[in-house]
């Protein structure tokens, strides 16, 4: 069952044509019988243009999550549930030569550290003709002209020159650009991006991110972004969705969560966030840790450390809500107790 | 397995990278671990102590005196008499087996002490300090490194004149710039962490944060290291007395009595195997020592 | 550089006056970027190029900037952890650049450190309690006897159960490892706490109790506190001022609220919009204020060294370096172009 993401920008268009759909998604621990569900039942869908986020902190599942999505996940893991359709086609089950052929040509991938992603022996040039080569059987000569126009695309000047550069020869901000125009190379459909502006200065994130949002307007191209920096989700994305432990617990527009959270979870890392203008406050503590895998509640995940949880409800399993309008949650007291929650003001 | 030929250890060819990982687990556990963990560990461990205890009561446990000759009974086979016969001047060979033990156990222990006693604070303090401290004592080690260590030593032994302590020293000289690069290369990045920047602004020394904090965290590639050197040392110095230079006959050691053997081989072939085989067990448990080390002690830092 | 960069005495926009506190007048502090074969540098990049601060006693200073701004290197400098090239570092009226041996480990015990890494800042061979104690220990504070003991006090006043003295820290989480490094740097009860970057490590809901604790520590204990963030929102949560760098210079400074909600140089400006925000009214006000930005940095080092990133760059912006002068209440810019 999908949620349906219509949102303000997208409006317009009239029948979403789902590009991306995550249909409960289960990933295990293979060969450890207690590491189950790292990542549970996960619902997630993107239509084509728009902009998803997937946020939570260290060990939440996102990661895992893209990873699957991209048929990258490591040999530890491995999906145990649940199908991701890509345009109807189903990755989970897909080989390892449909997944290569969409790797690259129809979804595009960039990720967090620019410095280590990118092949230090090969020219940048090189490196983002290479997938045009592979997937559009282009000679290197016009590979590589394409190349130099998209290095022009993500605003590196001196294009020219640059294609011959390589990696170490470059900032942090303008390896990053490089590594989106060779994820866009092929003019894919979807991006996913995993934490790409975390390793970035503040002023070199906000250029990234205009530069995503020009590529995504001009090429119909849809964003999933991975994330733990809720601002950057603010400024970038229309819809979000929280994972906690493995599983979704909120989702929703991104304003809408944001200003009115329908998980304790998201209320709680609203208000861990030092605000402008709320100097030398108290800041509110999520109480506890994340509970490491393998020793996951039965009942709520986060019931453990969650101030408004209630032994009868939620030491039961929780399952996922729609809340219409596209929102969502794992909260049964959202759900069904009539809990409000605190956002931002 | 870290197998190296004694030529291209001395030479310096083959430095195994040391990772600088520290002691995870400590101290005691560690030597539990180590000991214990594995077969090829604990049977090395054994055999080793087997081997000090041996050595140190040699001259109790001989069954006969190692140097007294019996010419009418050389050659003779295994008997209850001579557990592994006697060799070309009617000399028990168990007996000298066990009483060039001792040679065994105080050759490398004085050569790699020496490299080590010169090395390591050498090391220490050349990537602790930078500048042309570490120049000039790289310089100086990469010299010594480049020397044919075999051939070094006997041009030492030729200047000093033969016997055992003047081989151990040469053979400690061409040790010691080993032990000073893989110290150096550990103090280095232990230089680089946080934690002794940390212990700098609290206020401790230079020499005390060596002592603390340094010290600790590469012992571990150097503990490995001094296992392979161990064994290395051992082939050496059987090579430098087998060619005459280091224990004199007839006093016993595994190379002298692999030259008598050697000597007489037309004569009695089997001869050789006893000390050969003593080298190459005695060789494999130290280096088999420092795999189980490496292997313990080589645990990634979890974040 | 020809132009005299030292900070003009400002003595008047302390909010606690008074001689007591950190000073450092003209730092610099320049690192070297290629050799000549005979090992004569061939080319150097002034990582702080002529700064001088003041922090008044008691009061949190908060430094922001970004990569290659030379806010840590500041950082070190003032911790005593570099020798600045040229310049000088006071406290409490004491020069204290050029100290060795014991007087510079006596005034140590005054300057304590907080460092980026966690994970790092830790030996892994060392219990906790030797970790927590080892300050008091090289001062000769605490004998071995007592150490068990004052490890849990220290632990217990961050908040950490004493028991885990006992225990080493790659058991632990960046978290608990963060406030063991903050029980350590108080232990000494230091007049001066640096702290560079405190909570970038740590995922968000830790940093919020590592910014709890730092809060609490700087209303307990009443020390003088500089940190050093690349976070806007971190760092102005904790600081009375704000001092923003950028290639080695300050560029702004003033009280922190104001700096915030009233940015006076381009760059602070700049960086300001920048910061991404899950508040949506606040972030649709800065997408309003983002300038357009062009790329790169200045061939040579004569003028402002913001000149092509800045929209109201002129000649004069080219030739003449701007020095930090107090435009109005208290306010400091280094720029022509601010009244």
């Amino acid at each position: 069952m999908t949620v349906p993401t219509t949102t303000r920008a997208d409006s317009s268009t009239q029948q979403q044509h789902e590009l991306l759909v995550i249909d409960g998604l289960t990933i295990d621990h293979v060969g450890s019988p207690q590491q189950r569900g790292l990542v549970r039942d996960v619902r997630l869908s993107i239509g084509a243009g728009e902009t998803a986020a997937l946020v939570g902190e260290s060990g939440c599942g996102k990661t895992m999550t893209a990873m699957a999505v991209l048929g990258l996940l490591p040999t530890s893991m491995r999906v145990s549930g649940g199908r991701i359709l890509f345009d109807g086609t189903d990755l989970v089950t897909s080989s390892q030569r449909v997944l290569r052929r969409l790797r690259g040509k129809e979804i595009g991938v960039v990720f967090q550290d620019p410095m280590s992603s990118l092949n230090p022996t090969m020219t940048l040039g090189d490196q983002i003709a290479e997938a045009r080569r592979l997937h559009l059987g282009e000679s290197w000569r016009q590979a590589r002209r394409h190349a130099v126009r998209l290095l022009d695309t993500v605003g590196i000047d001196s294009a020219a020159q640059r294609a011959r550069a390589y990696p170490h020869e470059l900032s942090g901000g303008m390896q990053q650009r490089a590594m989106i125009a060779a994820a866009i190379s092929c003019d894919p459909r979807l991006i996913v991006a995993d934490e790409p502006t975390t390793a970035l200065d503040v002023t070199v994130q906000a250029d990234i991110l205009d530069l995503l949002r020009d590529l995504r307007r001009d090429r119909r191209m849809a964003v999933l972004l991975v994330t733990h920096d809720l601002g950057v989700v603010a400024d970038f994305c229309s819809t979000v969705a929280v994972m906690y432990a493995g599983e979704i617990v909120d989702r929703g527009p991104v304003q809408e969560v944001f200003a009115a959270p329908a998980h304790p979870y998201t209320e709680a890392l609203l208000s861990a966030l030092p605000k402008l203008g709320r100097a030398r406050t108290y800041l509110e503590v999520i109480p506890g840790r994340v509970p490491p895998a393998g020793s996951f509640p039965t009942g709520c995940r986060f019931e453990p450390r969650c101030r408004h949880a209630v032994d009868s409800i939620c030491r039961e399993p929780q399952t996922e809500t729609e809340l219409g309008d596209g929102r969502g949650t794992r909260c049964a007291r959202v759900a069904g107790d009539g809990l409000t929650l605190r956002g931002i003001s | 397995m870290t197998s190296l030929s004694p030529i291209a250890a001395m030479t310096g060819d083959a430095v195994p990278p040391g990772p600088s990982l520290p002691l995870s687990g400590h101290g005691r556990s560690v030597v539990r671990r180590v000991v214990l963990g594995s077969v090829p560990g604990a049977l090395a461990s054994a055999y080793l102590l087997l081997l000090v205890l041996v050595a140190c009561l040699a001259p109790l446990v001989v069954p006969h005196d190692p140097n007294a000759q019996n010419i009418p009974l050389r050659f003779a086979g295994p008997s209850a008499q001579h557990w592994l016969g006697t060799d070309s001047l009617g000399r028990d060979v168990l007996s000298r087996l066990i009483d060039a033990s001792r040679i065994a156990i105080m050759a490398p222990a004085i050569s790699v002490g020496f490299a080590i006693l010169v090395g390591v604070p050498a090391g220490m303090w050349a990537g602790l300090r930078r500048g042309w401290v570490d120049v000039v004592l790289s310089r100086i080690a990469d010299a010594l490194l480049s020397l044919p260590g075999l051939a070094f030593a006997m041009a030492i032994v030729a200047v000093l004149g033969p016997g055992l302590s003047h081989a151990m020293i040469a053979l400690g000289v061409t040790f010691a710039p080993r032990a000073f690069r893989i110290v150096r290369g550990a103090t280095l990045s232990v230089a680089e962490e946080t934690y002794v920047d940390a212990a700098r602004a609290i206020g401790l020394s230079d020499a005390a944060i060596i002592r603390t904090h340094v010290l600790p965290n590469i012992i571990a590639p150097l503990l490995v290291q001094t296992s392979i050197m161990m064994g290395v040392s051992l082939v050496a110095e059987a090579a430098l007395s087998f060619l005459g230079l280091g224990v004199q006959l007839p006093d016993a050691s595994w190379g002298t009595m692999l030259n008598t053997a050697y000597q007489t081989q037309y004569q009695n072939p089997l001869g050789l195997l006893p000390p050969a085989i003593a080298l190459a067990v005695t060789v494999l448990a130290f280096n088999s020592l420092g795999d189980a080390i490496r292997d313990v002690v080589g645990v990634r830092r979890t974040r | 550089m020809t132009v005299d960069r030292i900070e003009e005495d400002t003595a008047t926009n302390q909010a606690a006056a008074g001689p007591a506190g950190v000073r450092a007048v003209g730092l610099r502090k320049s690192y070297v970027l290629s050799r000549s074969s005979l090992g004569r540098p061939t080319a150097t990049q002034a990582a702080v190029d002529g700064v001088g601060i003041e922090v008044a006693a008691r009061t949190t200073l908060g430094i922001v900037g970004e990569s290659g701004s030379g806010k840590t290197t500041l950082g070190r400098l003032l911790a005593l952890l570099t020798r600045p090239d040229s310049g000088q570092v006071t406290l409490d009226g004491r020069d204290i650049t050029g100290l060795r041996g014991r007087e510079l480990k006596a005034v140590r015990a005054q300057l304590q450190v907080i460092f980026q890494d966690p994970y790092g800042a830790l030996d892994p061979t060392k219990t906790i309690a030797h970790a927590v104690t080892e300050p008091l220990r090289a001062h000769g504070l605490l004998s071995r006897h007592d150490l068990a003991e004052r490890a849990a006090t220290l632990l217990e006043a961050v908040s950490l159960d004493p028991t885990l003295g006992l225990r080493y820290p790659a058991e632990l989480s960046g978290g608990q490892r963060q406030r063991i490094c903050i029980a350590r740097a108080v232990s000494l009860e230091p007049s001066v706490l640096i702290a560079d970057e405190p909570t970038s490590a740590l995922d968000l809901s830790t940093r919020a109790e590592i910014l709890n604790l730092l809060l609490s520590v700087q209303e307990r204990a009443e020390q003088t506190i500089i940190l050093i963030s690349h976070d806007f929102p971190t760092v102005q949560h904790l600081a009375h001022e704000i001092a923003v760098m950028y290639r080695g210079r300050i560029v702004e400074r003033g009280p922190s609220a104001k700096v915030t909600s009233e940015p006076l140089h381009p760059y602070t400006q700049v960086l300001l919009a920048a910061v991404p925000s899950p508040d949506p009214a606040r972030q649709r006000a800065q997408r309003e204020l983002a300038p357009a930005r062009t790329s790169g940095l200045p061939a040579d080092w004569t003028g402002c060294a913001f000149r092509n990133r800045c929209r109201f760059a002129t000649e004069v912006c080219s030739q003449v370096a701007p020095v930090l002068t107090e435009k109005r209440d208290g306010r400091l810019v280094a720029c022509h172009h601010v009244q």
